[in-house]
């Protein structure tokens, strides 16, 4: 533990570094910054190779069988075992073929278990929440918009909702030339929701630019802090 | 002795064989036009018990010799009299002809023109009596219209045997009785059956006038059937279209002799279709063939012989011809009278020809493909055939035109019938693939251009990043007002139990720790200054580390420790089936820890005694997600929301993702009880708690990068709106 805390200087060091190699981005594409991204993703890579083994194979499969031996081995072990022999089987293309089972496995049941999340867990909530929140008379308990900005909550909301809708119905028939036109009722609330489209995107982007700029400060104030302990003692 | 070998059975024969003696090949190419090598005319005649001395005399058996014509020059005896033979032959010899054809042929009575000679053949002599009759003018051969053999027809034949009688009609078929109105069929359409007449103005230009006699049956395909004379037994005969009833009087239907057609409708009004013999209580005639009067350069050899007695009608041609039907009254005044009839020879002269078909029916043949390319060139001019058994003979027949030319396919077309838009869809189809199938060109290295813009842009952001934190300009002042979910939040973390752990999830990437640690940094000093223990857990192998590094950070000041005030249940692998099992069952989950403490290594972090009473997620205090990605957030909301029970569900976002979260947060049943997003709201939170951290420490900054940000882009907005402008007005 003392080691590591020796090496805690040399560590502010490199993430100093670091830093303003991912920095010197700003004033194009160079050397420094690529060498900075692929030092992170070997050691995101590497990192996380080591948390799986670590974390998941040795206590879940070694530990296991080396504590209990073989007589250890009993469905809930032997599963797992040959799911994963077989999966790395993949590595050869001549013997790629059963390692399609435990694959096919794990997209199986991903697909199904973020399928009935997404109906159970957002479609249906949410289509409620979409209805329950166009009545005037409720009071959101979280917000407590009350009266006129209540009204107009709605208003916006019940707009915003429809005219998406409506952007994203993609089907029109076709005019004398041939041509698939919608309506003009349509065209205008289309319109409407793309409005509202650019709004929402505009939102995140704005987000998102807020979380940068964010971490750019705290990184400008690292190395500023840095700098002055350098320079201050 | 010189032998010579035939080239067919390859036998020796004598070297002044002319044929072989074997195979009857002949043994010398013959030259036609001149006289056989080495051989005089008259030792010819003995070849001629070979084969085809034997066909000709198999073809004039019976006939008197004629007088030989004299023979050509250079040519040899046997051929001229072979080519003489073939100029007279137009019938089949007698060993040929059929049965049938010679009981028809011999109760005819003879000629007078045609003097039977007792070496003469009958066929012969009325092919001889055709011949005289071709020379014969035309306008003396035209018939009159009351010899037509429809008139025949209805006159019984002496000696001939009356008919059978013919079975009874059905009754649509039946003459009408005598007081019926006779049926009179429209007269301006014709029945499907009958021949349709060309259209008015070539009927008036090219068909002859058309005689006042009823309908008669084209010469030729119909006189077929009918040419086997009176000899013929009526059952033989093919089914008339009127079979005799003799036993029932029709008024309706004249005497035969008294009118040549029927009268069926009334005589002004007659039917276009021709009497049947029957009903003249006579036995069929068959209707004259037809014989071109104007001069004929080939032979034409009828399919059947006439019947004696029936003069030629030149007016018929041997094909048929719509124009010379002769049509009823009642149907010809469907036909304009306004053409004036023409010369019947000099219509037939110029229009009608042997095996010549009219131009309505050369239109609708089907042949025109399969017609010989190779003109038939005169007799002088053609080859000599070299080889085989015909070697030696002229004009002999190719095989190429069979064989070796190519034909036009007759069947389908190669032609497709395309609209317009297939066209168009083709033609994108085919752009399209050319377009893949392009190349692009190597990009040419561009100039390097030094990037000053985003030099100037890139230098004003770090320094409006930058001075605020150093020089304190410019100031931006702390949120006063918090966001409106930020009392909620606070609120929720007071109400937290402080007996039960809390459970903070590390769902970010380290690149948005300075972010999140900062504004997370808030709600952590509040949940230890409350004394609430924390374990943590991640769906990422990175999370177990940052949530080292903030819970330090946050408790270092306060003496938090490791194993007794928070513990790190480690790496949740798995995804949202994952978070499924935790929320189900946590221990099973993840079994063991992360960085546990030194009396928990062996064992399990679940063993420690912050966590002694869960087992399940509902068990926790609270659940707490710091995330920055909306998919991490919807995941933990759908796959741990159900199953939490009360227990509350809070989320320190980052501001990027807040958006995405808040419906789940902004409804009448909230998802999400709390959201904690941005900067601003950790800012105010601080004021909340009353210590300053992280959030504020970077507020100058964070505000001043933002004015930098906004500014550059209005500044991008207002020069690329500019641009657009200055672009439309030029253009």
């Amino acid at each position: 533990m003392s080691n590591i805390a020796s090496l805690q200087p040399l560590g502010t060091l490199l993430a100093a570094l670091l830093t303003m190699m991912v920095l010197s981005y700003l004033v194009g594409d160079n050397v420094l910054f690529r060498l900075a991204v692929h030092i992170f993703v070997g050691m995101a890579a590497g990192y996380a190779g080591s948390i799986a083994v670590h974390n998941v194979l040795i206590p879940r499969l070694i530990t296991p069988v080396v504590s209990g031996g073989l007589g250890a081995f009993n469905s809930l072990l032997i599963v797992p075992w040959l799911l994963v022999l077989m999966l790395s089987l993949k590595a050869w293309r001549s013997t790629a073929g059963p390692g399609s089972l435990p694959v096919a496995l794990m997209v199986g049941v991903g697909a199904a278990l973020v399928v009935g999340g997404a109906v159970t867990g957002t479609l249906v909530p949410q289509t409620i929440a979409a209805m329950d929140s166009l009545d005037p008379r409720a009071v959101t308990p979280l917000t407590g918009e009350t009266g006129l900005e209540r009204m107009l909550n709605v208003v916006v909301l019940l707009a915003g909702t429809i005219s998406t809708l409506v952007y994203f119905q993609f089907t029109a028939r076709r005019d004398a030339t041939g041509q698939a036109t919608r309506s003009r009722l349509a065209t205008w609330v289309a319109y409407v929701g793309r409005l509202f489209i650019a709004l929402t995107f505009g939102v995140m982007y704005a987000g998102g630019l807020a979380a940068a700029m964010a971490v750019l400060a705290e990184r400008v104030q690292f190395l500023l802090s840095l700098v002055f302990s350098f320079f201050g003692g | 002795m010189a032998e010579i070998r035939c080239p067919m059975c390859s036998q020796a024969n004598p070297e002044e064989a002319e044929v072989c003696a074997f195979c009857s090949a002949r043994l010398r190419p013959l030259l036609a036009g001149g006289p056989a090598e080495g051989i005089p005319p008259s030792e010819a005649e003995p070849e001629e018990t070979d084969w085809l001395s034997r066909i000709r005399q198999e073809a004039v058996r019976g006939q008197a010799e004629p007088t030989p014509p004299p023979p050509e020059e250079g040519g040899p005896d046997w051929l001229s009299r072979l080519r003489r033979a073939e100029a007279e032959e137009e019938g089949p010899p007698k060993g040929e002809v059929p049965a049938w054809v010679s009981d028809a042929v011999e109760p005819a009575p003879p000629q007078p023109a045609a003097p039977a000679e007792p070496e003469v053949p009958d066929w012969l002599a009325r092919v001889r009596e055709r011949k005289a009759a071709e020379d014969v003018p035309a306008e003396e051969s035209a018939p009159e219209p009351e010899e037509d053999w429809l008139s025949r027809l209805r006159v019984p034949q002496e000696g001939q045997v009356p008919p059978r009688e013919a079975p009874p009609l059905p009754e649509i078929l039946r003459p009408p009785d005598e007081g019926t109105p006779a049926i009179k069929p429209p007269p301006a359409s014709l029945p499907s059956w009958l021949p349709q007449p060309p259209v008015e103005e070539e009927a008036a230009e090219e068909s002859p006038a058309l005689p006042s006699t009823p309908w008669e049956p084209p010469s030729r395909p119909i006189a077929v059937p009918f040419s086997r004379g009176k000899a013929a037994p009526p059952p033989e005969k093919p089914a008339p279209a009127w079979p005799s009833e003799p036993e029932t009087p029709t008024p309706a239907w004249p005497p035969a002799p008294a009118t040549p057609a029927s009268a069926w409708p009334p005589a002004g009004e007659s039917p276009s279709i021709a009497v049947p013999p029957s009903r003249a209580g006579a036995a069929p005639e068959p209707p004259a063939l037809v014989e071109p009067a104007g001069p004929e350069p080939l032979p034409h050899t009828p399919a059947l012989l006439p019947e004696e007695g029936l003069p030629f009608v030149p007016g018929e041609a041997a094909d048929f011809d719509i124009d010379s039907i002769k049509l009823p009254e009642w149907l010809s005044e469907a036909k304009p009278a306004a053409a004036p009839p023409k010369p019947q020879a000099e219509e037939q002269g110029v229009n009608l020809a042997p095996a010549t078909l009219p131009a309505w029916l050369e239109a609708m043949r089907p042949m025109e493909t399969f017609r010989p390319v190779v003109e038939i060139q005169p007799e002088e001019e053609q080859l000599v055939e070299a080889a085989g058994p015909l070697a030696g003979l002229r004009g002999v027949l190719l095989a190429e035109p069979v064989v070796a030319i190519p034909r036009q396919r007759d069947v389908g077309s190669a032609r497709l019938d395309v609209t317009e838009r297939q066209y168009a869809h083709a033609e994108f189809l085919h752009r399209m693939v050319q377009e893949e199938e392009r190349e692009l060109p190597p990009a040419a290295p561009g100039r390097r251009r030094i990037p000053l813009v985003r030099w100037v842009l890139s230098l004003v952001l770090l320094l409006g990043v930058a001075l605020p934190m150093t020089a304190g300009l410019p100031a931006f002042a702390l949120p006063v007002l918090g966001p409106p979910d930020l009392n909620p939040f606070i609120g929720r973390i007071n109400a937290l139990p402080v007996e039960r752990p809390a459970l903070l999830v590390i769902d970010y990437e380290p690149g948005y720790s300075g972010e999140l640690e900062a504004v997370a940094g808030p709600m952590l000093d509040h949940m230890i200054s409350r004394g609430l223990r924390i374990a943590t857990v991640s769906t990422r192998p990175s999370g177990p580390p940052l949530a080292e590094r903030l819970l330090v950070r946050a408790g270092v000041a306060v003496g938090y420790q490791n194993g007794r005030d928070y513990l790190h249940l480690g790496f949740l692998p798995g995804g949202p089936a994952a978070v499924q099992l935790f929320a189900e069952d946590p221990r099973q989950a993840v079994p063991h820890g992360y960085l546990l403490p030194a009396e928990l290594t062996s064992r399990s972090g679940w063993e420690s005694s912050m966590l002694s009473g869960v087992t399940a997620l509902s068990d926790f205090g609270a659940v707490i997600l710091i995330t920055s990605g909306a998919e991490t957030a919807r995941t933990w909301i759908e796959q741990a929301s159900p199953r939490l029970g009360e227990v509350p569900l809070l989320m320190v976002l980052s501001a990027g993702v807040e958006p995405m979260v808040r419906p789940y947060y902004e409804t009448l049943n909230p998802q999400v009880d709390a959201i904690l997003a941005g900067l601003p709201a950790a800012a105010a939170y601080e004021n909340a708690n009353g210590r300053p951290g992280g959030a504020q420490s970077i507020w100058g900054g964070f505000g001043s990068g933002l004015f930098v940000a906004e500014l550059a882009l209005a500044l991008g907005a207002g020069y690329g709106l500019l641009t657009a402008l200055l672009a439309r007005r030029r253009a």
